[in-house]
């Protein structure tokens, strides 16, 4: 049962659609990381994915009428943020003919950040950078915003078989990408 | 391989650090505003927010009937129907023939009034 501190999508949604700035907020918050997640799969470039994602955000709430089923936010907003990452590598494609995968070759994104926090982040794009968009997506999906496979299924629209083949496969060339040195580092034992 | 060997991508959360994050979140909030205004004076979901959405659309739709209108309208433009007579010859030879100036020709186009005459 939903406590006040974390209401349903459904309460969020109809307030959304009224204007109001916390309700929206609070869908923000919610869905950020997994919106980011699929916009970084397809995109694997950290300020494209942002940007992605503000734009999917603002596109959602202009058309929230357009969410058949509100209880279902989350898995209607990743359709806006896929369809729009792909929009945006499209456009990418034809902006910069020979682009460089953004991500391994960007400098930490202020001095603030944690050299070893960049360093791991900049390991991590090189392998995932060897996958395939959709192996992103899965990998991303599950292991960094906890998705189950009953989800990413809904989310990318493949099956729950077909989900639980590609996080197989990611996991294995990350590995060898990795090294299995390196990867112990990026697992939880 | 099973789940419980998970990744951890942590080093590419963007909810991490939280200050980044709030950034973040900011900037959509910011980005928003103008939806949400409209949304809290009850325009967003009716007839005008239906048009500021579509605006570019419609905008593009109109341009298009614009042209094919012009285009229709130029096509089917009544064209000034060439004087003959039987014979094949034209107005314009005939009054070559009597002697008329061409620039009172009337199938050759417009008159020019000649300055300072009073128009009949």
């Amino acid at each position: 049962m939903p406590s006040p501190a974390h209401p349903p999508d459904a309460d969020l949604v109809a307030l959304a659609a009224r204007g109001d700035g916390t309700a929206f907020d609070a869908l923000v918050r919610r869905y950020y990381r997994r919106a980011y997640a699929v916009a970084y799969g397809v995109l694997l470039n950290r300020h494209d994915a942002e940007d992605v994602c503000q734009d999917a955000f603002v596109r959602a709430l202009e058309r929230i009428e357009d969410c058949r089923d509100p209880a279902r936010f989350g898995v209607w907003m990743l359709q806006i943020v896929r369809n729009r990452a792909l929009s945006w590598r499209s456009y990418r494609k034809v902006r910069e003919t020979a682009e460089l995968l953004p991500e391994i070759a960007e400098a930490p994104d202020s001095p603030a950040t944690d050299a070893h926090r960049a360093e791991l982040g900049r390991r991590l794009s090189a392998a995932l950078a060897t996958l395939s968009a959709v192996q992103r997506e899965v990998v991303l999906l599950h292991d960094l915003e906890g998705l189950t496979h009953g989800e990413i299924a809904q989310a990318l629209g493949m099956t729950e078989v077909r989900s639980r083949q590609h996080l197989f496969v990611a996991r294995r060339l990350l590995r060898e990408r990795l090294g299995t040195a390196l990867f112990r580092e990026y697992t939880h034992d | 391989m099973t789940d419980d060997e998970r990744l951890d991508l942590s080093a590419l959360d963007p909810t991490e650090p939280p200050a980044e994050f709030e950034r973040r979140v900011r900037a959509v909030l910011a980005a928003a505003a103008p939806a949400l205004r409209l949304r809290r004076l009850g325009l967003a979901g009716g007839a005008l927010g239906l048009v500021a959405r579509w605006r570019v659309p419609l905008l593009a739709a109109a341009a298009i009937v614009i042209l094919i209108s012009a285009a229709m309208y130029a096509v089917s433009a009544p064209v000034t129907e060439e004087l003959a007579f039987e014979d094949g010859s034209e107005a314009g030879d005939v009054l070559e023939a009597l002697g008329v100036p061409a620039e009172l020709d009337p199938s050759a186009g417009s008159i020019e009034l000649v300055p300072g005459v009073p128009e009949p």
